[in-house]
């Protein structure tokens, strides 16, 4: 009895562990995310500063950032760095059930899998109904 | 240069005391953004929307490492809050937001003061390591100087709240915190700081839906964003580190003083007193 609650214990302890390996991965994943958003509108802040003639276009339009970027306007870093900000939740939801699948935890694979499911359900209802 | 400068500050309050409670900011920063700076409203819970990513996303990173996270249960909930999220946004053409402001404004007052009152009710259960369940969990809390582990209860009422939290942010562009934080930590036994930084991790998700639809259609000005949105990320790191360090009976009642708030805030505007 005591030999079978050891052996419990153990595999809970062994549980916690793993989790903290995830949860330390998952942390990158925000970190990475965020750091790389954060640089991105810092550089469009600079540019700003520094080309103060550049106007900053007041709406948002994806096809316009390779063209912005290119001619270094700080309306196209601006714009790709709150685009990667956007992003970092749904890598942040498909790293967590990529995780979860690989440990075998597949009612909580499934269960991520059916948010990213429903955040790009959501996107293209979105923009295509309006 | 100077309504830069007064958007980050905005922004730097905003996720300051939005990560400490577990709420996105958008409470503060839309409110702060039309009456103060005379921002349009619809470019203020744009601007919200992508700053409660940043708070979410900043304080996110440093609680889950902290382990302070309960993702499994985070993500169970967060099915309902992103599918009410998505009914909330459809909702929003046909349903006044007056009266939606005054139903939740109204909830909210009886839920920040039973906080404060019955303050037993905040203190979760303890459970062993191994009596944990599905989506229980455990953390080491930095205040206490000890394991903290909790099972969790009636998660059929913390997926329906979650439902209408989403449902909430869809509509008024905010992250739901407010809901979701109250409802773990009064009902479904999870400790306040658990809760707050669950709440965290969960509401970038939210909000990621409804302002990637606001990029699509060119609704964000990165004008004011940016600003709000540096601001913001420097303020939700400051505010996770301040959190770990305050204690959970304080974070309790700074949560009900800010609910309070934005019930009052939330009624006005149903009576139409514009308070922005």
């Amino acid at each position: 009895m005591r030999a079978s609650e050891s052996t419990h214990t153990s595999g809970v302890r062994d549980e916690h562990r793993d989790e903290t390996r995830l949860n330390v991965a998952i942390s990158r994943v925000l970190i990475v995310g965020l750091l790389a958003a954060v640089a991105l509108l810092v550089i469009g802040a600079i540019l700003a500063i520094a080309r103060p003639g550049v106007t900053v276009p007041h709406v948002t339009s994806v096809r316009d950032i390779p063209s912005e970027l290119a001619a270094l306007r700080p309306g196209g870093f601006f714009e790709l760095g709150l685009l990667v900000l956007l992003a970092t939740p749904f890598a942040r939801v498909l790293a967590l059930g990529i995780a979860f699948a690989r440990r075998r935890w597949w009612l909580f694979a499934g269960i991520s899998a059916a948010v990213a499911a429903l955040l790009i359900l959501g996107a293209v209802l979105g923009v295509t109904l309006g | 240069m100077t309504h830069v400068i007064l958007l980050g500050i905005v922004g730097l309050v905003g996720g300051t005391f939005g990560s400490m409670v577990g709420l996105g900011g958008g409470v503060f920063i839309i409110p702060a953004l039309t009456l103060f700076l005379g921002v349009p409203i619809h470019n203020a819970i744009s601007a919200s929307l992508i700053a409660v990513v940043a708070t979410s996303t900043t304080a996110a990173a440093a609680y889950v490492r902290e382990d302070l996270s309960n993702m499994r249960l985070g993500m169970t909930m967060e099915t309902m809050t992103v599918a009410g999220a998505l009914v909330g946004g459809f909702l929003g053409a046909t349903l006044s937001k007056g009266v939606l402001s005054a139903i939740f404004g109204s909830v909210m007052i009886v839920v920040s003061v039973y906080m404060v009152v019955a303050k037993r009710a905040v203190r979760a259960p303890l459970a062993h390591d191994d009596d944990l369940g599905v989506l229980g969990h455990s953390y080491f809390d930095r205040n206490l100087q000890t394991v903290v582990s909790y099972r969790v209860h009636k998660l059929p009422v913390g997926m329906g709240v979650s439902g209408i939290a989403g449902a909430v942010s869809g509509l008024l562009g905010v992250g739901g915190g407010f809901l979701k934080v109250p409802v773990m930590v009064l009902a479904m036994g999870v400790p306040v700081r658990a809760a707050v930084s669950t709440s965290s991790f969960m509401i970038g998700v939210t909000a990621c839906a409804s302002s990637a639809v606001y990029f699509a259609r060119g609704l964000i000005d990165p004008a004011v964003a940016v600003p709000v949105v540096l601001g913001v990320t420097l303020g939700a790191y400051f505010g996770s580190k301040l959190t770990l360090r305050v204690r959970s009976s304080v974070l309790t009642v700074v949560l009900a003083v800010v609910l309070f708030a934005l019930s009052i805030q939330m009624i006005l505007s149903a009576a139409g007193i514009s308070v922005r």
